[in-house]
């Protein structure tokens, strides 16, 4: 790295650490004084008759001419041309859910956050230094990551964007759930369970400020999903231990309950959605052999899946997990969502399945994503052997534009 | 409710409205105006003028979505104003840490940011801002060319001489002294 790099890093760090958002204050003091300040009338701005850039630097209206508003028109004229041309080059989102091309792939190796090519499986360290840095999450527009960093005596949600340049850093969490750091459908807020007051907590993350939003729900734990497609609600398991599985409302907290039938009073581990928001995916971790029940939200129909910890295809035709079947108790295999037998997979290693991201999709679902010692790349049709990456942190896929 | 709807109403005077512009931003922005400041006293005047003039000056902000832009140019504005406001009077030596003590980690990077927060302190305002908005709200160079009305160039190479600069005060810092045996500090 470069002297000049390495000062742009370590001034991003400092200057994360020192500004530290927090509401003043004098917030209110300052709405009290505008209560008593009329605005300006829209006809006496000078850009409502003249083109001028909306936030251009303030000059006195008296001096500016004829000659400088045809100076100013060019200008707007010349900017907007540069506008639409930058604009025009703003390569395309991916959505949110569903399927969408491969980009880097995240993970972290010795507390440094590095980024995999999945086609030449180089790898390349973003964000390093005297802090521990884990559990990196792409962004579903695939242009941020999140992560945990250890702090004093919890970890905080560290945002950065695909260089590691540092954005936010929020203030700590107390014993997060890595597996639960998740983005929202619009890549503005992240989601993450940690211990509150009392017990476990929804906490939501304003990307922009690092400011963090507790929200008003009973017990909630675990891994969590944003519920397909505006992520109005989030599902998680709920009630006062774990018996229930709910849909949280992030406006206000709310839990609307998800049907779960026979597994009323068991202990529930929420699993996943389907993208069209319809079904869930949840375990009963009192069960010995815990199969996926795919139900339907509204109505409560389900279905069974003879695989434990399942994790959802990104175009929600099959679910990927720990094979209820096999009495060795650690056999990956694949399943229809609709149900049948569940395919087994040529894994490469171990992989301990009740940790959540043990096992990950790519976002063309071409590649399951294994951790043990390090990360291997698995194909799910068995066709491709299988590729070992130089990680040993999960790892998140960077979705593009298919 | 968007922001764009919430700037909209609050353009139209909806106060309700403008709270929640407030809210939703004044964090970051106090951040942004203690950083380029290093007084909070005086990053309290600055948020305060900026957040009065957008009040006032709303109705003329013909597109909502450039609110965050606009409002940031309003706070470095601010910022400056106290600067220069700040000239005519006598420098008071600030003995108040800015923001929360980083973590105490190895002594090497504590002395690193020691190093790096002397020099930024001895940069002017100007060029603190540029650094700020650039590294710390993450602005792109397009961005923070608007956000300062200047061109694209202008602000590229702005932001080039305040690193520059800020190496150069890092530095001109002096080694600190070993302290000998018998001495005491």
């Amino acid at each position: 790295m470069t002297s000049t790099a390495r000062l742009e890093q370590d001034l991003t760090i400092w200057l994360s650490e020192t500004a530290m958002p927090r509401t003043p204050d004098y917030a209110d003091e300052i709405l009290d004084e505008v209560a008593h300040i009329r605005q300006r009338p829209r006809w006496t701005f000078l850009r409502r008759w003249l083109p001028v850039p909306e936030i251009a630097w303030n000059a006195p209206v008296g001096r500016r001419t004829a000659l400088g508003g045809v100076l100013l028109l060019v200008l707007a004229l010349l900017l907007a041309a540069v506008a639409i041309f930058v604009g025009s080059r703003r390569p395309p989102m991916p959505p949110p859910f569903g399927l969408a091309a491969n980009g880097l792939l995240v993970s972290s190796h010795d507390g440094d956050i590095v980024l995999v090519d999945p086609d030449t499986l180089t790898a390349r360290t973003i964000v390093a230094g005297i802090y521990s840095d884990e559990h990196p999450r792409w962004s579903l527009d695939g242009t941020r990551l999140a992560f945990l960093r250890q702090t004093g005596s919890g970890q905080a949600i560290v945002i950065a964007d695909d260089s590691g340049r540092i954005l936010a850093i929020t203030d700590e969490f107390a014993s997060p759930d890595s597996d639960s750091v998740r983005w929202s459908p619009d890549s503005r807020q992240i989601a993450v369970v940690a211990n509150g007051a009392p017990g476990r907590a929804i906490y939501l993350v304003d990307v922009a400020t690092g400011l963090t939003r507790k929200l008003k729900s009973r017990y909630v734990d675990g891994e969590i999903f944003w519920r397909p497609p505006d992520g109005g609600q989030l599902l998680a398991k709920a009630g006062n231990y774990g018996e229930r599985l709910g849909l949280v409302s992030t406006a206000d907290g709310g839990i609307a309950d998800v049907p779960t039938g026979s597994f009323d009073g068991h202990v529930l581990r929420a699993l996943g959605m389907t993208p069209d928001g319809r079904r869930a995916l949840f375990q009963d971790d009192m069960a010995e052999r815990p199969q996926t029940i795919v139900v339907d939200v509204e109505t409560g129909a389900d279905i069974h899946l003879d695989v434990a910890y399942g994790h959802l295809s990104n175009d929600g035709t099959r679910v990927a997990g720990i094979d209820v079947t096999d009495d060795s108790g650690g056999r990956l295999c694949i399943v229809p969502i609709t149900g049948g037998s569940c395919n087994p997979i040529d894994q490469p290693v171990a992989v301990e399945g009740a940790h959540g991201a043990a096992l990950s999709w790519s976002p063309d679902d071409r590649w399951l994503a294994l951790l043990g010692d390090t990360v291997w790349l698995v194909d799910p049709d068995g066709i491709v052997p299988p590729r070992e990456v130089a990680a040993d942190g999960p790892g998140s896929w960077q979705r593009l534009a298919p | 409710m968007t922001q764009r709807e919430l700037v909209e109403r609050a353009r139209r005077g909806d106060h309700d409205a403008f709270a929640s512009l407030l809210h939703g931003s004044i964090g970051r922005l106090e951040a942004v105006a203690r950083l380029v400041l290093r007084d909070p006293d005086l990053a309290r005047d600055a948020v305060q003028d900026a957040y009065i003039r957008a009040w006032r000056d709303l109705p003329g902000l013909r597109d909502p979505d450039r609110f965050d832009a606009w409002i940031h140019r309003l706070t470095v504005n601010a910022c400056l104003d106290v600067t220069r406001r700040r000239r005519r009077r006598p420098i008071e030596i600030q003995l108040t840490p800015v923001g929360p003590t980083a973590i105490p980690d190895e002594s090497m990077a504590v002395a690193q940011r020691d190093e790096l927060e002397r020099g930024f302190d001895r940069l002017s305002a100007d060029q603190r801002a540029v650094l700020v908005l650039h590294y710390y709200v993450g602005m792109s160079m397009p961005a923070l060319a608007a956000a300062l009305g200047i061109p694209l160039g202008t602000a590229q190479s702005r932001l080039g001489r305040a690193l520059v600069a800020l190496r150069a005060a890092i530095e001109a810092q002096p080694e600190p002294t070993p302290i000998r045996r018998g001495q005491t500090a």
